[in-house]
C-alpha cells in the first residue's frame, strides 16, 4: 500500500484543517502534487492522500518507527478514513455474528468492546471484525462488514478469553495491545451481515451488569461519535454521515451495556446481550 | 449582560443536523462536538431556524403546554445558553 518516500519529499507547505489534539494532525497541502489531503501522526509517520487517483503516499519521519507501528497507522487509522471519504459509512466497533445477522459493539477505546467481541469468538459466536467496520443500506436493513479482520487486545485479555494461543503480533512499541489475526471464515471475509443490534459499551455505572434501550438519538449520536472521518469540517460529508447514521439508528435498535471490567463476568455480558435480541 | 430571550441568534454556519424520530442531532463541525434536541427542543429550533422570535416562542409554548410562562423564560434560557456555549447558536447578522 503506498509508495515510499525516497522519490517524494514530504512537503510541509500545508495549512492545517483540523487535530484530535492528541497525536492526529490533518493537513491540506497547498499544492495539488502534494496530495489532496495530508494526514499527519505526531513526528512519526504521515500520509498524502490523493483522492482522484485513489493513491496515498506513505512519508516516515521517524526513521525509528517499526514496521508494526506503520502497520497499524495504515491499517487502523487511514484505511477507515479513506473508505470514509469515498462515501463508506465507517465506524470504529467490533462485530459478532450470532445465527446469521451481526451485534455490534461500539464504545470509546478502553471500554472493553475487543474483549467482549473475543470473547464472543471463543463462545462460539464468530468475529465478524474490531476496529473499523463499514455499514450500509442504510434505509433497509443496514447490514456491517469489516475493513479487516483481526482484534487488538491487552495481553491479559488475550489470556482471558481466548482460546489456545494465538499468533499475536506487536501493534506499536508504546503500546502492549497485540494484534491477533484471527482465522478467516470464508463466509465472513466481504460478506455483510444484517445488523440485529447494536451494544453502546458505557462505564460501570455500579457493580452490576446494567442494560436499557437507547433513543434513536441516542444510538444516532452514538455512532456519529464512533465513526472515522477523514476531514470532519466537510461539510457534504460530515452532513451525509449524520444522516446515515440518523437511517440506521432509525432501524436498528439500540443498547447501553454497563458492567464492572471482570472477565468472570463475561458469561453473563454475553447471555444478557443475547437475550435482547429477536 | 442582555438577556439571552432579547437577543437575535440563529443557527451557527459550522453545523449540521438530522432529524431522528421526534428528536434532533446537530454536530458541529469544528469542535466536533454533537448535541441531542428532545422534542420540545426540536420545536424550539425549528421556531428559531423559522426565524420567530423567542419572545414569541415561549409565549406560544407556554400557551401549548399550559405552563406559566416564566417557567418556559427560565427553561429557554438554560436550553438556549446551552446551545450558545456549544456554539450551535450565534448572534444573528
Amino acid at each position: 500500500m503506498g509508495t515510499p518516500c525516497v522519490d517524494r519529499p514530504y512537503s510541509r507547505d500545508s495549512d492545517e484543517v483540523w487535530s484530535d489534539h492528541q497525536e492526529l494532525v490533518l493537513r491540506r497541502p497547498r499544492s495539488p502534487k502534494d496530495g489532496d489531503y495530508l494526514l499527519q501522526f505526531s513526528s512519526k509517520f504521515a500520509v498524502a492522500i490523493f483522492c482522484d487517483q485513489k493513491q496515498i503516499v506513505e512519508h516516515i519521519l521517524d526513521r525509528d518507527l517499526s514496521e508494526s507501528a506503520r502497520e497499524h497507522y495504515l491499517v487502523d487509522q487511514v484505511l477507515p478514513r479513506i473508505l470514509d471519504h469515498q462515501g463508506d459509512l465507517v465506524i470504529h466497533a467490533g462485530a459478532s455474528r450470532v445465527d446469521g445477522r451481526a451485534i455490534v459493539l461500539l464504545g470509546k477505546s478502553g471500554r472493553g468492546k475487543s474483549t467482549l467481541a473475543a470473547s464472543f469468538d471463543s463462545a462460539g459466536y464468530d468475529l465478524i471484525g474490531d476496529d473499523a467496520l463499514v455499514i450500509s443500506s442504510f434505509d433497509l436493513q443496514p447490514r456491517v462488514e469489516t475493513v479487516y479482520p483481526s482484534l487488538r487486545l491487552f495481553p491479559d485479555s488475550v489470556a482471558a478469553v481466548l482460546n489456545g494461543s494465538p499468533a499475536m503480533s506487536e501493534v506499536t512499541p508504546h503500546s502492549s495491545k497485540q494484534r491477533i489475526t484471527i482465522p478467516s471464515h470464508s463466509e465472513i471475509a466481504g460478506s455483510a451481515f444484517p445488523i440485529d443490534a447494536m451494544f453502546v459499551l458505557a462505564p460501570a455505572a455500579s457493580t452490576d451488569l446494567e442494560v436499557r434501550k437507547m433513543r434513536t438519538a441516542e444510538l444516532c449520536m452514538a455512532m456519529v461519535e464512533n465513526s472515522f472521518s477523514l476531514d470532519p469540517t466537510d461539510l457534504r460529508r460530515a452532513q451525509a454521515r449524520l444522516a446515515n447514521c440518523s437511517s440506521v439508528a432509525r432501524e436498528v435498535p439500540g443498547y447501553m451495556i454497563s458492567y464492572p471490567r471482570d472477565y468472570a463476568l463475561l458469561p453473563r455480558v454475553r447471555d444478557k446481550i443475547l437475550a435482547q435480541l429477536t | 449582560m442582555i438577556d439571552i430571550l432579547q437577543r437575535n441568534l440563529e443557527q451557527s454556519g459550522d453545523v449540521v443536523e438530522s432529524a431522528v424520530g421526534d428528536e434532533t442531532v446537530i454536530l458541529h463541525l469544528v469542535k466536533g462536538t454533537y448535541y441531542g434536541l428532545d422534542p420540545v427542543g426540536t420545536r424550539i429550533w425549528a421556531m428559531l431556524k423559522q426565524g420567530v422570535a423567542i419572545g414569541a416562542i415561549c409565549h406560544r409554548l407556554a400557551d401549548e403546554y399550559g405552563v406559566e410562562l416564566t417557567v418556559i423564560e427560565n427553561d429557554a434560557r438554560v436550553f438556549l445558553n446551552e446551545l450558545e456555549a456549544q456554539g450551535i447558536l450565534v448572534d444573528a447578522k
